[in-house]
């Protein structure tokens, strides 16, 4: 098996719990208990596993609105305008991207009057000039 | 005080950061008690409020260097089908059903343009999509 089929592995089984001991990620996954820690410490170093984070059920937690923003910017703001979209703190992720929008933006909140609040807030934005929402329905992986 | 609501948003929102930390180091950064934040933690995962640990991975760093998310419009009368098609296709890391814009968002991982490309006629050939939208993942800055 080369490394990087071995990293994937590790990535893999750990995108989906993280909640193991060495020795329980070794069992299942046919590796040395010491390649997997090495392994796994190795992926931390360069950066690949960014953290260890608990996954939250955001209805559970009262976020019943969730929604996927695309931002359009006027190409001189870009860079000042994802700094802050970024800097909001209802922003769960931001990415910048070139297609359909600059920006594709998910933001969670609890009701629908913060949700219009944020998309104001991000619409009033100098530099911003349309916003457009798709409400997550249900995630299907 | 906290109220017992408020400390378990700011048990979870620490969680989301860092989940690395023990119940000892938890309460010293909440200030909290280490057995009021084994207890909540605990209650918690029962309430299927935390449903897993997981690791958040850097796609660019592990190899993938041409990310995408694709806006999906589909027939609505084959939605459930598209969707589990969708969620079938070994690339395609989140699959979000949505209403708005498009029906669908799916973040696509992959090692090159060709297998974006790929993936974009094998999403576009499936009975009951009517329109793929490409948008590439330049930056990803939160």
């Amino acid at each position: 098996m080369l490394p990087a089929d071995t990293d994937e592995k590790i990535i893999l089984l750990l995108s989906q719990t993280a909640d193991l001991t060495y020795r329980e990620m070794a069992e299942k996954l046919g590796l040395n208990e010491s390649t997997v820690r090495k392994r796994v410490i190795g992926l931390r170093r360069r950066g690949v596993i960014r953290r260890f984070l608990a996954d939250v059920d955001p209805e559970k937690l009262g976020y019943r609105s969730r929604v996927v923003l695309g931002v359009d910017a006027d190409p001189s703001k870009v860079m000042s305008i994802g700094k802050r979209l970024a800097a909001l703190s209802e922003t769960r992720t931001v990415f910048n991207t070139s297609g359909a929008h600059d920006f594709h933006v998910v933001v969670w909140t609890r009701d629908r009057e913060s949700l219009t609040k944020i998309i104001d807030e991000v619409s009033a934005m100098d530099g911003v000039t349309r916003v457009t929402t798709s409400f997550m329905v249900e995630r299907l992986k | 005080m906290f109220l017992p609501e408020e400390t378990d948003d700011r048990i979870i929102a620490l969680l989301q950061e860092n989940a690395e930390l023990s119940y000892r180091e938890l309460g010293a950064r909440l200030q909290l008690n280490e057995s009021t934040v084994r207890k909540r933690i605990l209650a918690l995962r029962k309430k299927g409020i935390i449903r897993r640990f997981i690791v958040d991975v850097d796609a660019v760093k592990l190899g993938y260097k041409s990310n995408v998310m694709l806006g999906i419009d589909a027939d609505p009368s084959k939605i459930m089908e598209v969707g589990s098609k969708l969620a079938a296709i070994p690339e395609a890391r989140f699959v979000f059903s949505t209403s708005g814009e498009n029906d669908f968002q799916v973040i696509v991982w992959a090692r090159s343009r060709e297998t974006i490309a790929r993936i974009v006629d094998q999403v576009s050939s499936i009975q009951g999509v009517v329109r793929v939208m490409p948008n590439f993942v330049l930056e990803r800055l939160k």
